[in-house]
């Protein structure tokens, strides 16, 4: 066997090499550094090696897209050609993942001021860490190494979500997430090998991924295994009935982990949906029409009803679970590789402004909150449009994209959604998504009338958000309504994918 | 084939004897001192029947779990170690070297964490 790595072979890993050492160096310094040298050092650091993996993220993008000559040969050495994807599909992901993980840090910062031990490094190695796990989700070739990358960044934010100790809800919340994540890896490592018993390999193309149309449907074994995979992804991704966790969770952890869930975990789970989508045994196909419209309606109905705000968006996360899978039937469910193709860009569209949007509305909550833990209600955000008229605005701005009002990019994500749900010949499931919108509309409305239509609390205070904050609530609030404009900006870096 | 499992067979006999052997032994030779505490059921040092919701250390399962840490680790030294003249001879002992310095770099690393956060300290 030949044990060398070639040039291609470390650029296809850049991202992660940075990211690893990073993540490394920033544990290091935590050791041996002094508190306040720490406190100075560590965020900026981190800043610094999120943006390095981003950048390099964004230049595998550039060289692997047609029409470039900047790597004459892309294919990579005989080491990690069985396990890893050198594709733009693999890049867009790092770049999605590296930009949420730095966005997340960056609201963070002001967080950590008001929290009374600002753990420093742990959070931030952590932090670096998630990206990797789901970097290696997405790029993986081989099911094992999926595996790998699912525990990586699942560990983290089971450590993370309960990082504040001392209080009740955030162990309640670490204890729910890292027993049930802790249930759905097994079963995914259950699904996996029910596959190799059945087909007796777990790479991912020659299972029949999407790429190798015509080769013959999972039965048997591998079938039970495909369906058990796909149980611990829509167990990730919070799709409903698998979802019973996410409300309690999201409310426990700390605001900007709660953002990193709901975007990176939801991003990475649907990666990888789509590349195994294939594995999904034929004879319940039919049921992901149905689970969409399951969590539209669990999730619409449940957001109805809630006074928390992180609730409610726990809730509006299970319902946009929903919208994607709508999506996701023109893939399973589609005739012929235009479906297919279309359907995957309107996914990772809808993932890449679902991201953005969630946040622009998490990282004003976490400017928000504070110690006592009640600020976060429809209560304690009235009357901010004339407390602080940024965040509000900010906030507003998301509440609208995320309803999926025209001139915020939300539009745009879940037109494309339904035109391929449509196209592919989907209409239930695109009509009940069309319907759970329009239901959706009335609590995201009700964050708006909080903030502009009814008179502010006498006394509230709000902390300030430093620098980095801000500058993260000002782009994402900018790039909510710049691709919901402009929509083809992000529209045309998607059209070279292929699986 | 079947003589392909004679040690395995031989192992058995080894191990089974091993057993017998020494509780043999130490019924013969051993002295019985009945306590409470060696009647009841041991479980890592836990009292095995009380409240459910009664506090217990936590120090036992911190050391189980740094222990098994560096079990895994010296599970892949010692198969590379032995190996390694081979697979230098193969060409990929630069390659496997530089992996497994690697390897241990990172559970270094977690050594310095836990000994600097004083997880090592029994009290």
């Amino acid at each position: 066997m030949d044990f060398r790595l070639t040039t291609t072979d470390l650029h296809a890993l850049l991202p992660l090499v940075i990211l690893s050492a990073g993540a490394c160096l920033v544990l290091l310094i935590d050791l041996f550094l002094r508190e306040e040298a720490r406190s100075r050092v560590l965020p900026p650091l981190t800043s610094l090696i999120l943006l390095g993996a981003l950048g390099a993220g964004i230049e595998q993008y550039i060289s692997l897209s047609p029409g470039s000559f900047r790597f004459p040969s892309e294919r990579l050495g005989p080491l990690l050609t069985p396990i890893w994807r050198h594709q733009v599909f693999t890049a867009v992901g790092a770049i999605l993942l590296c930009g949420i993980a730095l966005a997340v840090h960056w609201i963070s910062t002001s967080w950590l001021r008001e929290e009374d031990r600002p753990a420093y490094g742990e959070y931030q190695c952590l932090l670096l860490l998630f990206p990797i796990g789901t970097i290696l989700l997405i790029g993986a070739r081989n099911l094992m190494l999926a595996f790998v990358g699912l525990e990586i960044f699942s560990v983290a934010l089971y450590v993370l979500t309960a990082m504040r100790r001392t209080r009740s809800r955030a162990v309640e919340a670490g204890l729910k997430y890292f027993l049930l994540g802790a249930f759905a890896a097994a079963i995914f490592l259950y699904g996996s090998a029910l596959i190799y018993a059945g087909k007796g390999t777990l790479d991912l193309p020659d299972l029949g991924a999407i790429s190798r149309e015509g080769l013959p449907a999972p039965v048997g074994l591998a079938a039970l295994g495909g369906g058990i995979l796909f149980l611990a992804l829509f167990f990730k991704a919070s799709v409903a009935p698998f979802h019973m966790w996410t409300p309690d969770v999201y409310q426990g952890a700390p605001t900007p982990i709660t953002a990193l869930m709901s975007t990176g975990t939801k991003t990475a789970a649907f990666f990888l949906l789509i590349t195994a989508a294939r594995l999904f045994p034929h004879e319940i196909l039919p049921l992901i029409p149905i689970l969409a419209i399951v969590s539209i309606l669990v999730g619409n109905a449940g957001a109805l009803r809630q006074t928390d705000l992180k609730r409610l968006l726990a809730y509006s996360g299970v319902a946009h679970a929903g919208y994607l899978l709508v999506a996701y039937c023109a893939i399973a469910l589609g005739q012929g590789h235009q479906d297919a193709h279309t359907a995957i860009r309107a996914i990772l569209y809808y993932l890449a402004v679902y991201g953005i949007t969630n946040l622009a509305a998490f990282g004003v909550l976490a400017w928000l909150e504070r110690r006592e833990e009640s600020v976060l209600t429809f209560e304690g955000i009235r009357g901010l449009g004339r407390r602080n008229p940024f965040c509000a605005a900010v906030l507003a701005l998301a509440a609208l994209s995320l309803a999926g009002i025209p001139p915020t990019a939300g539009f745009w994500a879940k037109y494309q959604v339904f035109a391929a749900a449509l196209s592919a010949g989907q209409t239930t499931a695109a009509v009940v998504g069309i319907l759970g919108s329009v239901v959706g509309l009335y609590y995201y409305l009700r964050i708006l009338v909080a903030l502009y239509f009814e008179p502010a609390p006498e006394e509230a205070r709000i902390p300030a958000a430093g620098f980095a904050g801000a500058l993260t609530l000002g782009l994402s609030g900018a790039a909510i309504l710049l691709f919901g404009i402009f929509p083809s900006l992000l529209v045309d870096p998607l059209i070279h994918i292929r699986l | 084939m079947l003589a392909d499992y004679v040690p395995i067979l031989i192992l058995l006999l080894v191990v089974i004897g091993f057993v017998v052997f020494n509780l043999a032994v130490s019924e013969i030779l051993g002295r019985r001192r009945a306590t409470r505490g060696k009647a009841s059921t041991y479980e890592c040092g836990i009292d095995p029947e009380t409240n459910a919701r009664g506090r217990f250390s936590v120090k036992f399962f911190l050391v189980a779990v740094l222990f098994i840490l560096f079990d895994i680790e010296s599970v892949f030294l010692i198969p590379l170690g032995v190996n390694l003249k081979a697979f230098a001879a193969a060409g990929a002992g630069t390659f496997l070297l530089v992996e497994m310095i690697l390897f241990m770099v990172v559970l270094g690393l977690g050594l310095a964490y836990i000994w600097r956060k004083g997880g090592l300290e029994w009290d």
